[in-house]
């Protein structure tokens, strides 16, 4: 028995201090220096994720990419629809699981999910850029649970890339920074320098005749349905 | 299953717990179960190949043994390889069965053994096919003499808490090996090898340096953690390798360099050839022969088979020239067992070993290319920031050659590896387990980047393919 107890305590010393060593470089890296990224266009998911989690009444939360943080005027949709709005939508590059996950934090009874998917998401849907989403989380590190487990993985193995960024990270500005939109309501405020003018030839064809949603994509969207209903919401495509 | 899959991390505590609680006689049953479990995991169809090389050794055992002949020994003998022989060269369009070369050479080793009365013949089935199936090294080796494993699996040890720690110890390095270092050479060596026609003479240098290191890593990081974990149950397989990459000779290096296997062709090849008793031209001969069946061991493409051939002839070279060079080093009163001596030859070792092992990666059109542009290549090549991003990024360059170096002064010291153990196992516990803790961190993120960066490598080790 003496010889078991030696083994166990040496076995579990050693996982212990890797526990402790582990979330020390885990949490360290994560935290410190905090809010590196904060001017960062990508950090506005804290500011829309806050708005979703502190609107407890029916609203209308949305998933989209940047088209919606730049071209939504949440005010109007407020007042035409009665709902509070928690608008989800912004850089598209992060994958749209990204969004979707952290979407589940506050779906209640009466909400209305809108899911307004890009079409190069289609395919890609078990995906999230972690690079871009680790620098939007940045050091709020409750946002984390909402990275799906199976990425946790990949979470651990770009950190040290996270750090290296970190290092180097400028700083944002102008329209595609967290500056241009307003902190409490996550709206678009900064005046745009210029309109986009619509110019066909510098655009690429699409080609939308013959889209197939990949097998991942569809059980995905089941399961997201489902649980969207499960707590009394409901979504639409 | 390998080491390396997440799996394993919860098979090993519940065979070691039921290994344990069970009675010391009936282990093997533990043994047998554990190991046709590992085996089998993922393809339970393997195990039917696993069960046929055990019948035709279990079998064949028994009737050498009543009827010591040498036809007997042959024919059972002949069997096991048949089997490797139709798997292996695709006799018959089927897929090779991981380390299926191993198992056949380590049930072989059984046969030879009760023939020339090393062991009894093993009446118990089960027991048997614990000895062939044995988990730790069932997939890569060491390859098991049966005179030593079979007599461990029937009687084993009580459990001894320094025996498993040291077990653990060699398991966890055996992961950093694996994880830090093979995986991270193996990245340059398929970046450069994949695409050399994009990179110049430096990079091939670097490559062909890098797939030494890559190798011995990658199969000593097996043998480590096999080692370890049969340690875990209180066994000892003996050690695979010997710092190779220090030997003064080429012979020594061969010596040194997967023991097991060649310690088998030594013993089933050479001495049956006549060994070094029939004279010197038939002694070469036969080293050539051990040789040739090496290359042929690792595969039937051409370029083993010239791998195998031409460390022959360097082995052979270096026995015809070795009475000219001491005569040399008499004339000019040097002394042969001098540092700087020892240095330059293991200098030379390590270059000779390291051409010969382009053709063992590559094909022979793209390994006479390479070898070409390595020997008569160009120093202003080197000349090139580029090459700091060879492992990726350059700070993933400087991180490897910091690992390198590391992993070089670990190895060195385990020369005398049970003094290092006792040495280490002096001090404070609390500092014992932190080092573990920082090799099993560092592992972990080692392993979490692998699944997302460009240096992903699978979790199989090299000679799982042979």
């Amino acid at each position: 028995m003496k010889q078991y107890l030696n083994y166990f305590k040496f076995l579990g010393i050693t996982l212990f201090l890797t526990f402790i060593i582990f979330e020390i470089i885990v949490i360290g890296i994560l935290k410190y220096p905090k809010d590196t990224f904060h001017s960062s266009y990508q950090s506005l998911i804290q500011d829309k994720f806050r708005i979703l989690e502190e609107t407890n009444e029916p609203k209308i939360i949305i998933i989209s990419g940047s088209s919606s943080a730049f071209g939504l005027d949440q005010k109007m949709l407020e007042s035409k629809t009665g709902y509070k709005v928690a608008n989800l939508g912004l850089h598209a590059g992060f994958g749209h699981l990204f969004h979707s996950e952290l979407a589940k934090a506050n779906i209640n009874s009466g909400d209305i999910v809108l899911l307004g998917y890009e079409y190069n998401w289609i395919d890609g849907f078990n995906y999230i850029n972690m690079d871009l989403a680790m620098s939007a989380i940045d050091s709020d590190i409750k946002m984390y649970k909402y990275i799906p487990r199976d990425k946790w993985v990949d979470c651990i193995g770009n950190l040290f890339h996270f750090a290296e960024k970190k290092n180097t990270y400028a700083g944002a500005s102008g329209i595609y920074s967290r500056d241009a939109f307003d902190s409490v309501s996550g709206q678009l405020t900064m005046e745009r320098d210029c309109s986009l003018e619509y110019q066909k030839e510098n655009f690429e064809k699409v080609d939308i005749s013959n889209v197939t949603i990949s097998e991942d994509a569809v059980c995905y969207l089941k399961e997201f349905k489902e649980y969207i209903e499960k707590r009394g919401g409901m979504s639409t495509l | 299953m390998t080491f390396l899959s997440f799996e394993f991390y919860l098979f090993l505590p519940v065979f070691l717990v039921f290994y344990f609680l069970i009675p010391q006689k009936y282990r093997y049953i533990i043994i047998f179960l554990g190991s046709y479990y590992f085996y089998g995991f993922l393809n339970f169809k393997i195990l039917y190949v696993m069960g046929l090389v055990t019948a035709i050794s279990y079998f064949g055992g028994l009737l050498i043994y009543k009827y010591k002949t040498k036809k007997n020994l042959a024919l059972f003998f002949a069997l096991d390889v048949l089997v490797l022989v139709a798997f292996k060269y695709n006799c018959y369009n089927l897929s090779l069965p991981i380390g299926l070369s191993f198992i056949v050479f380590q049930s072989c080793t059984y046969l030879t053994d009760v023939y020339r009365n090393n062991i009894d013949a093993e009446r118990n089935i089960l027991r048997y096919g614990a000895f062939v199936a044995f988990f730790p090294t069932v997939l890569s080796g060491p390859i098991q003499k049966s005179r030593n494993l079979l007599p461990q699996i029937k009687n084993p040890k009580p459990f001894d808490s320094e025996e498993a720690k040291k077990g653990t110890i060699l398991f966890i390095w055996g992961l950093f090996e694996k994880i830090i270092i093979s995986n991270k050479l193996s990245y340059i060596v398929n970046t450069v090898y994949g695409n050399y026609e994009n990179y110049n003479s430096a990079y091939y240098i670097i490559a062909a340096v890098g797939f030494s290191l890559y190798i011995y890593a990658d199969f000593s990081s097996y043998s480590d953690m096999a080692r370890g974990v049969a340690k875990l149950l209180g066994i000892d397989i003996g050690i695979n390798f010997k710092n190779p990459y220090l030997s003064k000779s080429t012979s020594e290096f061969w010596n040194r360099w997967h023991i097991s296997l060649n310690t088998w062709l030594i013993e089933n090849v050479y001495i049956p050839l006549g060994g070094n008793r029939r004279g010197t031209l038939r002694k070469y001969i036969n080293m050539l022969i051990v040789f040739f069946i090496s290359g042929l061991w690792h595969g039937d493409k051409w370029h083993f088979v010239i791998w195998g051939v031409l460390n022959g002839i360097i082995v052979i070279m270096g026995q015809i020239t070795k009475p000219l060079r001491t005569k040399v080093y008499q004339t000019l009163n040097v002394d042969e067992s001098l540092q700087s001596i020892v240095f330059i030859k293991q200098v030379i070792v390590f270059v000779l070993i390291t051409i010969t092992w382009v053709p063992f990666r590559n094909g022979v059109k793209d390994s006479l290319y390479i070898i070409k542009n390595i020997v008569l290549f160009n120093p202003i090549n080197f000349f090139d920031y580029e090459i700091l991003n060879i492992a990726g990024t350059t700070a993933g360059t400087l991180i490897l050659l910091f690992s390198i170096l590391l992993f070089c002064k670990i190895q060195l010291m385990r020369q005398n590896e049970h003094e290092e153990f006792v040495r280490f196992s002096k001090q404070p516990m609390f500092i014992q387990c932190l080092c573990m803790a920082l090799i099993i961190t560092v592992s972990i993120f080692g392993i979490c980047q692998a699944s997302t960066d460009t240096a992903s490598v699978n979790s199989q080790f090299m000679y799982f393919q042979f």
